[in-house]
């Protein structure tokens, strides 16, 4: 069905959830670092265990597996430049979502998530958004993806979403995460 | 050899079981993954369930020519062909009819203390380096499955018992209401 196309800030919005969205975000903008261990299924039935490091210095290292381990990937690097490890042995991508789409059959919007699974827009790129009552992410479109926030869970007294749909044309992605873990903020800027 | 006898013993010999397991699943740096829990039930040919209880709940049932595979947390179930994934899951693997031989080469890894290893290595390109198997008198104690990644996931049976009388609706499936069903069509 084809989905309402939200307005950047849906008439009505109440101005205590934008304000609260506004520090919500600046909290989120925050956070350099996070470990997070959750499942996805998408909407062909693929499903996998995902392991995400994401580190302050903005390298990541993410496991995607089946059952038991079953078709283990491993990608590890930053935005522009993966490693690729898997039963093909070790390759160097620079478009891992579409390594993934012919290696495995499905894909992630792995780009994006690094900033989209912590309830956020990825930075300098256009994005329209529709808050919950709370001033969280409740719709976000962007980069050709909309994520629905269905869930949000509180760690160390911040709302971190729990679970999460992706969706673009071709594909749907239902994301629980089970766990996060050493989430950290990088420290403010010395001047504050 | 002595694992495919073992291995023959088992497949031969024990017609349903029921068992409880423990699992953990290590990174190829040693770090632990994952701890899980849960218990399995096989009645040949073919028919298991394979159920997750925590830290979440998913569960694999297989009535012999489907698989159902069930994530309630997510609110989907995937149907497929049991003939399919038949090689992919310690379940499937323990249900089999016949010895493995076409899927996997089978080699003996010796016995201590009555317990026989078995080791298969899957042909052609698979999901997994390779599989041990012990067995005790023809009964699973334990099984490892090694990943592409060089990590293992080490799965350990308990409660372990054979010849138990297991209904038949313990193998089949009816989704909950509001569940996204996945079936890719091919299922009989």
């Amino acid at each position: 069905c084809a989905s309402l196309a939200p307005q950047p800030s849906a008439p009505g919005e109440d101005a205590g959830a934008r304000a609260a969205w506004l520090a919500h975000r600046d909290a989120l903008s925050g956070i350099s670092a996070f470990t997070l261990d959750g499942r996805a299924a998408n909407s062909l039935g693929v499903k996998a265990d995902l392991h995400w490091q994401q580190y302050a210095d903005g390298h990541f290292e993410v496991r995607i597996a089946g059952p038991l381990g079953s078709g283990a990937t491993a990608l590890s690097g930053t935005a522009q430049r993966v490693l690729i490890r898997s039963a093909q042995g070790e390759e160097l991508s620079d478009d891992p979502e579409a390594w993934l789409q012919a290696h495995a059959g499905w894909s992630l919007p792995l780009r994006g998530l690094r900033w989209w699974a912590l309830g956020l827009p990825a930075p300098d790129a256009p994005a329209q958004t529709q808050l919950d009552a709370q001033g969280r992410l409740a719709i976000l479109q962007q980069q050709g993806w909309t994520l629905s926030y269905n869930e949000y869970t509180e760690v160390d007294g911040l709302a971190l979403p729990r679970r999460l749909e992706a969706s673009n044309t071709q594909l749907r992605v239902k994301l629980l995460i089970d766990r996060w873990q050493d989430v950290l903020k990088s420290a403010p800027a010395d001047g504050h | 050899g002595a694992g495919e006898d073992a291995l023959k013993r088992f497949v031969d010999g024990v017609q349903t079981l029921s068992a409880a397991f423990e699992q953990v699943q290590i990174d190829e740096h040693g770090a632990v993954l994952s701890r899980r829990s849960g218990s399995f039930e096989l009645s040949r040919p073919g028919r298991f369930r394979w159920s997750y209880e925590s830290p979440y709940q998913q569960l694999m049932v297989c009535d012999g020519q489907r698989i159902w595979n069930y994530e309630p947390d997510l609110a989907q179930v995937t149907v497929r062909d049991a003939a399919q994934v038949l090689r992919g899951t310690p379940a499937a693997l323990l249900a089999q009819k016949s010895l493995l031989g076409d899927a996997f080469a089978i080699e003996s890894g010796g016995a201590k203390d009555g317990v026989d290893l078995v080791i298969l290595k899957p042909r052609g390109d698979a999901d997994f380096r390779k599989i041990e198997l012990w067995l005790a008198a023809g009964v699973p104690q334990r099984m490892k499955f090694y990943d592409a990644l060089g990590g293992y996931t080490d799965v350990r049976f308990s409660k372990v018992k054979t010849g138990v009388k297991l209904d038949a609706a313990r193998f089949g499936f009816t989704p909950p209401k509001g569940t996204e069903v996945v079936d890719d069509g091919k299922a009989p």
